[in-house]
Order: structure tokens, then C-alpha cells, then sequence
């Protein structure tokens, strides 16, 4: 096939509509229409336009294109300019057109008029919002509690979250919070590698891919850059067909997919990883110029692996017999290049730091470390910086990471006096939404940015509506992405249908208003120029954009009309860049863990009793819940139509939800035919879902693919608000099971980590 | 004369349903909520099934196809039509005339794969989302058959403008044509002309690894599947 720029794609959908109108609409389908059934709009010349932007759906980032049509999107489409979807769009995306026309969305600002909770609002004007907002921060800098200010989001990678960073450093707090989960896996690589990021991959040239956990083709990120690689993977590469092992507690899509589905309960991935550490360090089978080059603390985590996690032990850990393990080291050590990848997603445990210390420990040994279909350092686009950062000196105790809700309630360092929530909603999806619910009536000041009047914004007090993507500005850093510099960009498809305003304009006028200290860091009139300033850098830097003539101007122009600015290659051997630990090699021996917990501001004092250990190592996850009452394991899980707090109104999401099983708009919990007959449960059967911490009523699905005695439910049930459709979505919320309890190190929530019990009605 | 036709790979597929939601979007298919869809009126040309093919631990094998209208060279459906409202034209598209059908769902019972629905209620966009109903597409009326067209509003459309610059219509053109194919990240499907022996669908049909579904019953498909390994 020949390649089509973005210019080609547009001026042929053009031909094609004229070429529609020209033939006197549809004629030649034989389409008629019974009387009084309203004939539907026509598309005609010219009026049909694509308009590049990055999908906000999820956090991935990917290029599509808005069909814009009468001035009313019609169609996302994906944008072929994007190198990480190159011109596909995954099914979330597709749901953007009823993100945009949600008929619930939130039509502009709103003061809480009743009991929090009780739906009651008085609208107000923006002018009383921000003024609102701006008297509360002025108050609490001048008492000296601007450090009290907690700012949760789950702002994917981009300018938003780096404008919410530098809002609240501005400002004087350091808790600027994002739920994206993924600080365990950023940890893994300042501990090992020395930088703070998630790790990129370079699917072309990986033949052999062990996946630890999680579900590669359905809760990846990003996504369609998985999708796509599988395909590849399989077929792309005529003589090089991938071997792809799915390890995970189901029988999931992706583990269906892959040449071989491991199973193994949530917690369990690091004892595995260094049982086969310990095969490939007795058989030699070790990358001994890599680890001789690169690495640092080889003997040490040598001799503790041969001997504490032998086969035999590591098969009392697992649960696997000693020859898969054998074998799976033995497989990984001999296709070269091998990757050992961990989930991105919910199924943490306690101990999800030392499982992922353990796992990449393993590319190590192998020296799959920056080398084609090995892991790479994603490399941030040359951005022309903001200076002057402002600095928190010195710095506050944060609040800590995702065990947030308990520190709130349990006293930790400080009690927010402000919470400001953008796209996130803790009530609903926050690890014991009890917890949070218990939180929220602590905060004595709660404002949301979201556009949806989802579970967490009914409980607030203020509410200042962003648009949502298609009617605002927006960019885009796939995260972990490629390795090679990506971002995308893009402007608003539409203008606004109602009364809401850009989070990024509100936050930047706040700042303004605040004080002329604050406003010295943000002078920026809307959030539009601020990313027209920060992209200079890439015109100068050079890339993929190359306007003709000479201006930044120019460049400005082409880069929107693109939607994607990409750098061309991939720095190999940049070792400096890759290992850039104290030591300049890769940390077998984990003696900065405190350093680098520090650094990154993650421990709380709560947790600093924990001793960091000095080599990865296994300990056994804590599973909460009396085996005796509660004999079950429950594993939570997220289907690829759960978009999340962006998208929870969206009926064709709802509808496809557990489509390939027949269940939509309802949840289920899914059971091993021989557990559902101990307890006498048929398939269909409404059952109750019980923890230590909160039951929920489910039906129930016998599935050959769960494993006996866990229970597995999909996320995404039980919503209480967010829109007409979102309420009507059936079966439970799961976090409400989840016994709250968090990774010692990083603070992530243990969401595989509660046992519970079923019995019916 | 064009013989249109679709081959899927499953070896490629990830069984992410994306060609479900493209499919939804640009053929205007409404969502039928949860009431309609409990009682399986839910219209969705393009789904992607699960099929079991080894059941019990650890031997668990699971395969996802999509299905979709298979536009038989020897359409049963055709063939039980009352009215002669569903027909295959003349590149072996098959296609219901919605004012001719009178909603019998002969056809539906008469399908072996499943792919013709019913409308049980009028297309319904509540408020602002009417927005985005495609204007290339038309809703179907209360009481009448729909089922998947090949997209051939986009078809007409490439058709149209190859013959205004007077040559032929591409294999590239086709080839990601339908809203499904356009939208399969994995890029698994393939659209175009089964007469050219030189096609993309062509050459892939002819795979040792291609096959039909049903094939028994002798209806012709002009969708093909290549296995998975």
C-alpha cells in the first residue's frame, strides 16, 4: 500500500463528498424512507472537514482526527500523521463523539446549594468561580497552609499535568497528586536505571515477551501501540514470528492471544522472576558483557538467588511446578532479544515494588537494556523550558501517593484544607471508596474541574466545568511511548457547546489573581500560548516538522495541522542517558531505595520504619481477610471498554462492556465452574461478593478461565451518578471490597490484595 | 465486473472490538440501552464472538472472530425474502431495501450466522448525541431488517471519484475502505475486489490458511478467515 499524508486523506474524503452530491445523495442503495420518519442530513460539498487532535480518552495519547461535519463532530478517526497509532483508533476513542454530546454533561459553573451530596446547585457566573477559588487560596497562603492544598488528577503526561505540577509548586504545595498507579513501575527504573520515568519498548524487534500481570492487549499503555505490535509481532516479521507468554491470574483476551497463559495469582510475579534469575545465573546463561559493562551488585544478587530461589523454593512461592520455571528461564535467556515486561495496570499487590525490582532484574541479565526490542528510556521532547521553575524550599511532607485516603482519615502529616479534582474521581475508584467518602467530610473545601457530574463532583462544593477534548486545546505525551521524543497536539474540533471554560485558562487566571508572586510564573494568557511557547523547542530542535519557510510561525501552523511532532530516531548507546545512576551501570544492589524515595518526595513518615532492602527480593504479598471466613481471592480487573472518569456516560462503551461474553451494561464476577458448584451457584445466579471491607451483589459467570478459588470482577459497575447511562449501569463497584493497603515503598494500592466470599441471596 | 469480498486474519486479531465501534459510528446504529439489550435487541453488525475451543484447565484455548455479514455469493436469506426486499446487487453486495421490507425477519431466522437485525423500536439519539449520527447514513425506520452494506456509501463514493478521473478504482483505496478496517489497529481485515486475481483479498483468499465459516451449507461467503497458529 502506498503511503497517504494526512493533506491526501483530506482532500480525498473532499472528492468524496462532492462526488456524493454530484450523483443527487444516495439514490443507489435503494434506501427509502417510510412516511413520517424524519429524512437524516445529507453530507455536501465541502462541508466536511478532519480536524487533528489527541484523544483524551485514556491516558495513551493517541492521534485521531475529528469529522467534522456542519460544525458538528460526527466521527473519530485515527490520525495517520501520529507515529504511536498511526492512524488507528482504539474503541474508547470512537467513544468521544458521546463524550462530547453527553446530554449531562455539566453546562458551566455551579456553587453547591444543598447538603454535600444532595445534587443541589445554584449556577453562578465564571467571574464568582474563580473569585470563589481565588479568596479560598489567598486565605490559606496567608495562614500559612498554602502547603494544605491537595491537587489529585490523573492528568495523562502532557502540559496539563506539568501545569498542575508547576500550579502547585507555585503556590507553595507539594501535592500535586496523580491516581495514574504507575509510581511503582517509575520507581523501578530510578532504582535501577537512575530516572523517574515508565520505560518505553520497541515492539518491532522483540521475538520473545514475557508479560508479568496485567493483560497486554486489553489494559496496556498505550494501547494501540500494543495492538498494532502484536500484529506485527505475528505476522510482520515473515521469518520472526514473537513468542508472547501471558502470566496472569485469568484466562484473559490477551492471555487467550498469547502463545502461552501462565497462571498465577496477583503478588506472586517476583518469586518467579528470581527462580528463573536463579536458572539463568547456575546454567550461565547470562549476557556476561552486559552485566560486566553495565551492571552493578551481579555477585551479590548471584549469590542470593542461587541460593535462596532455587526452582524448588520458587515453586512452593508460585505454585508452578520447578519445570516451568526452568523452562521459561531457559526460553527467555535463549531468544534474543527477550523482554520481561510487568503490567501496567490495577493487579498490585504490598508487594509490587520488589515484584517489578525482581522482574526487571531480569532484562538485566539478559542485557535487554537499550538495545532493539529491549527496554529504552523514553526521551522528552526538547521543550523550551519555563524558566524560572519555582522551587519548594523548604520542601513540605507530601501527603503521599495513592494510600491518600487512609493518611487523610488516620492523621497523617496535615489535613488538606482544599482538594481540587481533575479527571478523577476517587469516590468511585479510589481503593476503599469508604475511606475517601470519610475523607471528603474532612476537607472543608472541595472543587472539581470535571465535565461530568460523576460521584465525586455531586460531593463538592464548587464546580468549574472543563470543556471537554474536542472543544479545547490539547497535547499529548504518550506514556512510556516510544523512546524517540513524541508528542501530540491539538486544537479545538468544535467550539464549546455551553458555559465551561478550559482547566489550564482557569488555572492560569487563578494564578494570576492570587498574588504577582504566583503570577510571575505563569505569563501565559491562555493555555493555547503557553504550548505555543513551550514548542519553539522543537522547531529548533528539528524532527519530523520541517515547515517551508523559516518561521516559528510557519512551523506553529504545520505542527497543528499535523497533530504529532515526533524526533526521527532513536539515540542507541547513550549509556549515560540510560544508566544514569550514581554508579553509571544498572543497580542489582537497590542501596539508594531511601535516597530515591526521598528524592521523588513518595515516602511518607508513616512508612519510613520499613527497611529498604538491599537486593530485590521476594516477600510474600499480604492477602487481608481471615482465610477461614474468607476463602476466595479476588482479583479486580479492567476490560478494554472501562474508559474510566474521561468517558463514564458513553452508552456505546456501556454497551460493548463484556460484549464477547453477551453482558453488557453490568458488571459480573466471574468463577471456576467447580467453586460456583461447592457453592451451589449456577450461572446467572445473583450472588452477594463479600469482603472485610463491603459486599456488593453481582451476577455470576462460570468460567472455565478463572482458577479455582479466586473470584474475578471486572471494574467499571455500580456507578451512582456521572450521567443518565453511567446510573444505569448494573452490578457493583469492586473497590469497595478492596481492603485498603498500599506498597510500603511507593504507596500503591494493593488492588489484588483482599480475600472474600460469595454465597447467593 | 467488481465481486467485492473481506478477509480477516485471526492470527492478526486482538479481539479489541474496535471494528464494533467504528462500525456503530459510521453505519449510525443506535444503542439500544440496557433493557432493549437484555432482551438481545441490540443491533451490532460488526461483533466479535468468543468461541471455546478447548474448555477445561489447563487445556483452555479461546479464539475471538469478528462476524459480520458474510454477503453470500448464495444468500439464503435472499432466497426466503416475501417481497424481494433483500437482494444482492450486481458486485454481490447484499442489501435490504428498507421500504420494501415489511419486517417479517424471515431472513434473520434464515441467516446461518446471525447477522441480520431487527429494528424493534425507532432509531433513537436522545438530545445532543442525534449530533453525531452520520449524515452519510441514514437510520433504518421501526419495524424493518438492517445488517451490515460493506459500507457502501464509502464504496460509492471511491467509485465515483476514480470515475471522475476516469481510471480505475486502487487496491490501496480498498483495501482499508470499511469503517472496520479503517479502525483495526492491529490492521487484521482487508477489503477488495475477489474477481482481480491480483487484489489483496485475492491473494489472501487463496492462503492455505484461509477458510470460510460454514462452509457445508454451501452459502459461498465472500468473507474469508485465515487461522491463527
Amino acid at each position: 500500500m502506498t503511503e497517504m499524508s494526512r493533506r491526501d486523506f483530506i482532500k480525498l474524503a473532499g472528492a468524496g463528498a462532492a462526488a456524493a452530491g454530484a450523483a443527487g445523495g444516495l439514490s443507489y442503495l435503494g434506501w427509502q424512507y417510510l412516511p413520517g420518519h424524519p429524512r437524516p442530513r445529507m453530507a455536501t460539498l465541502g462541508e466536511s472537514l478532519w480536524v487533528p487532535t489527541v484523544c483524551r480518552v485514556c491516558p495513551a495519547g493517541c492521534g485521531v482526527l475529528a469529522r467534522v461535519v456542519d460544525g458538528q463532530v460526527v466521527k473519530i478517526e485515527g490520525n495517520r500523521a501520529h507515529p504511536m497509532n498511526e492512524g488507528k483508533p482504539c474503541p474508547r476513542a470512537q467513544a468521544a463523539t458521546q463524550v462530547l454530546y453527553d446530554p449531562d454533561r455539566i453546562q458551566g459553573p455551579l456553587r453547591r446549594a444543598g447538603a454535600r451530596g444532595a445534587g443541589l446547585w445554584e449556577p453562578i457566573t465564571w467571574e464568582e468561580a474563580v473569585g470563589e477559588v481565588v479568596d479560598r487560596l489567598r486565605e490559606l497562603r496567608e495562614q500559612g497552609q498554602a502547603h494544605t492544598l491537595l491537587f489529585l488528577h490523573d492528568a495523562p503526561p502532557g502540559h496539563m499535568r506539568k501545569l498542575i505540577d508547576r500550579f502547585c509548586r507555585a503556590y507553595g504545595s507539594p501535592n500535586a497528586i496523580s491516581t495514574d498507579g504507575w509510581d511503582a513501575e517509575r520507581m523501578t527504573h530510578l532504582l535501577t536505571q537512575g530516572w523517574f520515568d515508565m520505560a518505553a519498548h520497541n515492539w518491532d524487534d522483540s521475538i520473545y515477551v514475557l508479560f508479568f500481570g496485567g493483560a497486554f492487549l486489553e489494559n496496556w499503555q498505550p494501547q494501540t501501540q500494543m495492538l498494532a505490535a502484536y500484529s506485527f509481532m505475528r505476522r510482520g516479521r515473515p521469518t520472526r514470528r514473537a513468542r508472547l507468554i501471558q502470566i496472569s491470574p485469568r484466562l484473559s483476551v490477551s492471555a487467550a492471544k498469547a502463545d502461552e497463559w501462565v497462571p498465577l495469582l496477583p503478588g506472586r510475579e517476583g518469586a518467579l522472576a528470581l527462580g528463573m534469575a536463579h536458572v539463568i545465573v547456575r546454567e550461565k546463561l547470562y549476557d556476561e558483557s552486559f552485566v560486566e559493562e553495565h551492571t552493578e551488585g551481579f555477585d551479590e544478587f548471584s549469590q542470593l538467588v542461587v541460593e535462596e530461589y532455587t526452582p524448588a523454593a520458587t515453586s512452593g512461592m508460585t505454585g508452578l511446578p520447578a519445570r516451568t520455571i526452568e523452562r521459561l528461564a531457559r526460553e527467555f535467556a535463549g531468544f534474543d532479544p527477550a523482554i520481561a515486561v510487568p503490567g501496567r495496570e490495577l493487579s498490585t499487590s504490598t508487594n509490587a515494588l520488589l515484584n517489578r525490582l525482581a522482574i526487571h532484574s531480569l532484562n538485566a541479565l539478559v542485557g535487554s537494556i537499550d538495545v532493539p526490542g529491549g527496554v529504552l528510556r523514553p526521551r522528552e521532547a526538547p521543550f523550551t523550558p519555563w524558566e524560572p521553575e519555582p522551587v519548594l524550599e523548604p520542601a513540605p511532607p507530601r501527603l503521599d501517593g495513592t494510600g491518600l485516603s487512609q493518611r487523610i482519615v488516620n492523621d497523617g502529616p496535615y489535613l488538606p484544607q482544599a482538594l481540587f479534582l481533575h479527571e478523577t474521581n476517587p469516590l468511585y475508584q479510589g481503593v476503599g471508596s469508604g475511606l475517601w467518602r470519610g475523607a471528603f467530610q474532612m476537607i472543608p473545601f472541595i472543587v472539581s474541574f470535571s465535565s461530568f457530574m460523576d460521584e465525586s463532583t455531586l460531593h463538592s462544593d464548587l464546580v468549574l466545568p472543563n470543556h471537554t477534548f474536542l472543544e479545547r486545546w490539547v497535547d499529548g505525551i504518550p506514556p512510556g511511548g516510544l523512546g524517540r521524543p513524541v508528542i501530540g497536539i491539538g486544537r479545538p474540533a468544535v467550539s464549546p457547546l455551553y458555559n465551561t471554560r478550559h482547566t489550564g485558562d482557569v488555572l492560569l487566571e487563578l494564578a494570576r489573581d492570587v498574588d504577582g508572586e504566583m503570577a510571575d510564573y505563569f505569563p501565559w494568557a491562555d493555555f493555547e500560548s503557553l504550548l505555543r511557547f513551550r514548542m519553539r523547542g522543537l522547531f529548533e530542535a528539528g524532527g519530523s516538522i520541517r515547515p517551508e519557510s523559516d518561521s516559528y510561525d510557519a512551523f506553529w501552523r504545520e505542527l497543528v495541522d499535523e497533530g504529532a511532532w515526533f524526533g526521527t530516531r532513536y539515540p542507541f548507546g547513550q549509556w549515560q542517558e540510560v544508566l544514569a545512576t550514581a554508579s553509571g551501570r544498572f543497580q542489582f544492589r537497590l542501596d539508594q531505595l531511601g535516597d530515591a524515595l526521598d528524592r521523588v518526595g513518595l515516602r511518607a513518615e508513616a512508612d519510613s520504619q520499613e527497611k529498604p532492602p538491599l537486593l530485590p527480593r521476594y516477600e510474600p504479598p499480604n492477602y487481608a481477610g481471615d482465610p477461614e471466613e474468607y476463602p476466595l481471592h479476588l482479583v479486580p480487573y479492567r476490560v478494554i471498554m472501562d474508559a474510566g472518569a474521561r468517558a463514564p456516560n458513553a452508552p456505546l462503551l456501556w454497551e460493548m462492556y463484556g460484549l464477547h461474553i453477551k453482558e453488557t451494561w453490568e458488571s459480573w464476577v466471574e468463577l471456576h465452574p467447580e467453586t460456583a458448584h461447592s457453592l451451589d451457584i449456577e450461572d446467572g445466579d445473583y450472588v452477594w461478593v463479600e469482603s472485610p471491607q463491603g459486599r456488593i451483589r453481582l451476577k455470576a459467570r462460570l468460567y472455565e478461565g478463572a482458577l479455582l478459588d479466586v473470584v474475578n470482577i471486572p471494574m467499571g459497575g455500580g456507578h451512582t451518578a456521572g450521567g443518565r447511562w453511567a446510573s444505569q449501569v448494573g452490578g457493583g463497584n469492586v473497590t469497595e471490597l478492596i481492603v485498603p493497603q498500599t506498597d510500603p515503598f511507593v504507596g500503591s494500592p494493593a488492588w489484588a490484595g483482599t480475600r472474600v466470599k460469595v454465597y447467593k441471596e | 465486473m467488481a465481486r467485492w469480498g473481506m478477509v480477516i486474519d485471526l492470527d492478526e486479531c486482538t479481539g479489541c472490538r474496535s471494528c464494533t465501534a467504528a462500525c456503530r459510528a459510521e453505519n449510525s446504529v443506535p444503542f439500544a440501552g440496557p433493557d432493549q439489550a437484555e432482551l438481545g435487541r441490540a443491533i451490532f453488525w460488526q461483533e466479535v464472538l468468543e468461541r471455546e475451543i478447548h474448555g477445561s484447565y489447563p487445556f483452555l484455548e479461546r479464539q475471538y472472530v469478528p462476524r459480520l455479514c458474510m454477503h453470500c455469493d448464495d444468500p439464503p436469506c435472499v432466497k426466503v425474502c416475501p417481497v424481494e426486499a433483500t437482494y444482492k446487487n450486481d458486485e454481490g453486495v447484499v442489501l435490504v431495501d428498507y421500504g420494501r421490507c415489511i419486517g417479517c425477519r424471515l431472513c434473520a431466522t434464515a441467516c446461518p450466522y446471525g447477522v441480520r437485525y431487527f429494528n424493534w423500536y425507532p432509531p433513537e439519539f436522545p438530545d445532543t448525541l442525534e449530533r453525531a449520527v452520520n449524515p452519510d447514513v441514514p437510520t433504518r425506520p421501526v419495524g424493518v431488517i438492517e445488517k451490515c452494506t460493506f459500507c457502501i456509501h464509502r464504496l460509492e463514493e471511491v467509485k465515483a471519484r476514480a470515475e471522475e478521473e476516469g481510471r480505475e478504482v486502487t487496491d490501496a483505496e480498498l483495501v482499508l475502505l470499511t469503517a472496520c478496517n479503517q479502525a483495526c489497529p492491529a490492521s487484521a481485515r482487508y477489503f477488495g475486489d475477489l474477481e482481480d486475481p491480483q487484489s489483496t483479498v485475492a491473494r489472501l483468499s487463496r492462503s492455505p490458511r484461509a477458510f470460510v465459516l460454514l462452509e457445508d451449507l454451501g452459502t459461498e461467503p465472500r468473507v474469508f478467515y485465515l487461522k491463527g497458529e
